[in-house]
């Protein structure tokens, strides 16, 4: 017995393994380091105790997500003043970024700076589906809104973000993609 | 000249369009370069976002106060503790209980099966008149199924006026894989008060089992 492992085990083993991409989201979420681990923690707990609501086949990190939402919107009821008095978000560059040239880390800093002004709901669909990789269905049931919600919220928030990168770069060209098409 | 709108093009580029809508996206980029630098240029951007809250995943985070047995480390406390424990033996009287397995440390008569109640929160309903033990334990699946470590529930029981307090300490894993919860129990039963520690371990679908019960007072 001692030397099978228990599928639940491997389970926890692969739940914990996604704990940097989790705290990601809660911090991006709550925006304080400690309250984003707390919650990401209390997600990881919540997950292992009911692993077997976890249906294999579906995306693990995409169930951890979800959970993490939940505990926030349990916590944003309990706790109301919480929404009126959230931090700027700041997502903080480190030495990682001192590989990179020059002009990638100036490019870098801006998009940071843009994401930091998007509209909270706008970050939170750019995570999930552009930075996590989930569909925009599976994002729409994390967020708990409607697939036409997210799609929309995710253009505004990728095309805000270009038209300001074209900006930067001075690139003046075209005026092909007016907004909402003609 | 065809002409999309920004969702449908944001869709595009995240594999979101069905096979004939990228289809149309696809013909009208060959005739129409600035569609085409547009698409590129989103393209780009996924890679810029992805490395803009890239750095997040390398913030320092402190220990999981959750463990596998598995794990050489020790056990680390909840954030929220009760107050007035004295973690630093106790914690290792619970690592070499967990060594040795948990089989051979059953205290007293305490092998009691639990069973949770079905539907969330809704405790089980007995017609007769309730014992302190039974409306305890009830609240204590209740508490084990559903509740986060640090959280803390009463309960009070109308048919002898006897009440309790339990709280789930921490939750861990035993190198056999099963989930384990440790929790705190007080109680005024008669006026005398009592506080109990113990661990319950979750067999399958809300079967919990207390595998250890201490009596502090």
């Amino acid at each position: 017995m001692g030397e099978t492992i228990d599928p639940s085990r491997r389970l926890w083993d692969q739940i914990v393994a996604l704990r940097p991409r989790v705290y990601r989201f809660a911090y991006v979420l709550v925006r304080s380091p400690d309250e984003a681990d707390d919650l990401a923690q209390a997600a990881l707990e919540r997950a292992m105790t009911r692993h077997e609501q976890w249906q294999e086949g579906t995306r693990l990190d995409s169930w951890l997500f979800k959970i993490v939402h939940n505990l926030w919107l349990n916590r944003l009821s309990a706790d109301n003043v919480r929404r009126q008095h959230r931090p700027a978000l700041s997502l903080v560059a480190t030495e990682e970024d001192g590989v990179r040239t020059a002009e990638s880390r100036i490019t870098l800093a801006l998009v940071r700076r843009l994401i930091e002004k998007l509209p909270h709901d706008q970050r939170m669909a750019l995570l999930l589906i552009v930075v996590e990789g989930l569909s925009y269905r599976e994002a729409a049931d994390i967020l708990e809104v409607s697939v036409g919600t997210v799609t929309s919220r995710l253009a505004r928030a990728r095309i805000a973000l270009r038209a300001a990168l074209d900006d930067d770069a001075h690139q003046t060209t075209g005026g092909m993609i007016a907004a909402g098409g003609c | 000249m065809t002409s999309f709108d920004d969702a449908t093009l944001v869709a595009y580029v995240d594999d979101e369009l069905d096979a004939e809508a990228a289809a149309a996206v696809e013909e009208a980029m060959k005739s129409d370069a600035g569609l085409d630098r547009m698409v590129r240029a989103l393209r780009a951007d996924t890679d810029l976002v992805r490395a803009a809250f890239e750095p997040m995943l390398h913030h320092q985070l402190p220990p999981l106060r959750i463990e596998g047995e598995g794990a050489r480390t020790t056990m680390l406390p909840a954030a929220q503790r009760p107050p007035q424990r004295t973690s630093v033996p106790r914690r290792a009287a619970w690592h070499m209980a967990m060594a040795a397995g948990l089989a051979g440390i059953i205290f007293g008569a305490s092998m009691v099966h639990l069973t949770a109640p079905t539907v969330e929160g809704q405790p089980q309903i007995h017609q007769a008149v309730k014992t302190d033990r039974q409306v305890e334990m009830a609240a204590l699946v209740n508490l084990l199924e559903n509740q986060l470590s640090g959280t803390t529930a009463d309960w009070h029981n109308d048919d002898t006026g006897n009440s309790g307090t339990i709280t789930v300490v921490r939750t861990f894993q035993t190198a056999q894989g099963q989930y384990c919860r440790e929790f705190t129990a007080t109680s005024m039963l008669d006026n005398v008060p009592a506080t109990v520690t113990g661990i319950a371990c979750r067999e399958d679908q809300a079967q919990w089992r207390t595998r250890r019960r201490v009596v502090e007072s």
